[in-house]
């Protein structure tokens, strides 16, 4: 009987250990994150090492005392873009809004970008980053196209600017799942001037139509 | 009874028989039935679907149990969000203001690869949250579109207007995971009675201009003076300045 209560307490005993070191150690990975495990050097493909390595799902065994682990969310943030007075073609100043939908890369190179750069900041920051960023694409992409151009054509002005921006972001190891371009408005009224300009051409010829029916 | 062996034995299975039972009764903690509109997604074990390694699995409309300690769930609810797009002072081409409202029926689509793109970006994240960047989203490309279609194409084919944006929204609510199921526009008319003008059926006839109609658009716009307030100005929303 001792001998059965002896095995069963070391049995126990065992049973805890194996439970307390695998909910120490063991970290899984949702599908919303990536994992940065940091703390042992490890080589990237192109030669240079790294203090950490990352997973980008699954579960992982990691060595405690030695080994940190930090998540990255690779959810989407929206980010909202505003600039005044830029100026477009011809020199006239706009105000123009877009709407960007960024998040990290998901892409096993440029998330080391990532990773360096932001890692432990919140959507907040990092959206603060990506706007910024986006703002000062935006000034310069409207320094080449005319008030009309981006105004009319403000979908593939969207892809144009997208694609103007990708570089940028590609660098912050974010990426661009959408833009669009919200408002444009321009201070001096030109945009608003030329379309009173077609509603008064309207407006004088339905009076002269009313004019000529009465 | 005083055998060795059977004591060892004992003492071993003894235990592994109380894990057991305490695993079966935690059973209904560690699994999950899912509705049609819901997905579990339980990380932990990797798996190739459709030439993609994931760390996780999902169940769709059916039952699921994670591991204790080696795996994780979470819930993802993946109905059919009704989404509100409105829009005010929105330009169409040629610069004349309508105002549109429409509703887009908007989901987290339903099956891989997309459902793995979804879960990437919005696991965690509301409903509201879901539905406000779809809106932000819709409305982007309807602007994108009205401000392409001159005023009386949008307000006579409302129908193509909002085919156009089902169609310019498509790649990017793939790209997210969302699936666009229907867009209607509700309710179209330009702000200044432009498209209204424009039909010679106008009763009444119109009140000449205040002020003399301004001459042709200068090609230096800097040099024009400051344009008097366009008649719709004074409808502007008060969070707009």
């Amino acid at each position: 009987m001792e001998t059965a209560i002896a095995v069963a307490a070391v049995n126990v005993a065992v049973l805890l250990v194996t439970a307390l070191v695998l909910r120490s150690a063991l970290v899984v990975c949702r599908p919303n994150e990536l994992l940065v495990i940091s703390g042992r050097s490890r080589r990237l493909p192109d030669g240079s090492t790294v203090g950490y390595r990352l997973v980008p799902g699954g579960r992982v065994l990691r060595i405690p005392m030695v080994e940190e682990v930090n998540r990255m969310s690779l959810q989407l943030i929206p980010v909202e873009a505003e600039v005044h007075n830029a100026y477009a073609r011809g020199g006239v100043p706009l105000s123009v809004r877009v709407m960007a939908y960024v998040k990290v890369s998901s892409d096993p190179v440029l998330v080391y970008n990532a990773v360096e750069r932001s890692l432990g900041m919140s959507h907040r920051q990092m959206g603060s980053v990506a706007r910024q960023t986006l703002e000062g694409v935006l000034r310069e992409f409207l320094a080449e196209v005319t008030p009309e151009e981006v105004s009319d054509d403000r979908l593939a002005m969207a892809t144009r600017l997208g694609v103007t921006a990708e570089h940028d972001f590609a660098k912050l190891g974010l990426q661009l799942d959408a833009l669009r371009i919200l408002s444009v408005v321009d201070e001096k009224g030109y945009l608003e001037g030329l379309g009173r300009e077609r509603l008064e051409a309207a407006r004088r010829a339905a009076g002269a139509g009313a004019g000529v029916e009465s | 009874m005083n055998d060795p062996l059977v004591a060892i034995l004992a003492g071993i299975l003894g235990p592994l028989g109380l894990l057991a039972i305490a695993w079966l009764a935690s059973l209904s903690r560690l699994s999950v039935v899912t509705q049609p509109n819901q997905v579990a997604f339980i990380s932990g074990s990797k798996q190739q679907v459709g030439g993609r390694l994931l760390g996780y699995r999902f169940v769709r409309g059916g039952r699921g149990t994670r591991l204790p300690l080696l795996e994780t769930m979470d819930l993802l609810d993946i109905g059919t969000l009704a989404v509100q797009v409105n829009l005010a002072h929105a330009a169409s081409r040629g610069f004349i203001p309508m105002s549109v409202e429409s509703v887009a029926m908007v989901k987290i689509a339903g099956e891989m690869p997309r459902l793995g793109n979804a879960a990437e970006r919005f696991l965690g994240r509301s409903r509201e949250e879901v539905g406000a960047i779809a809106q932000g989203l819709l409305e982007g490309t309807l602007h994108g579109v009205l401000a392409s279609l001159s005023p009386e194409k949008a307000v006579e084919d409302p129908l193509r207007l909002s085919h156009q944006v089902m169609e310019e929204a498509e790649a990017d609510f793939d790209r997210m995971g969302l699936v666009l199921d229907g867009f209607k526009i509700q309710q179209i008319e330009d702000e200044v009675g432009y498209v209204e003008l424009l039909g010679h059926a106008v009763a009444a006839p119109q009140p000449a201009p205040a002020e003399p109609t301004p001459p042709a658009p200068p090609e230096e716009p800097a040099a024009e003076p400051e344009p008097a307030a366009p008649p719709w100005a004074g409808a502007k929303p008060p969070w707009e300045k």
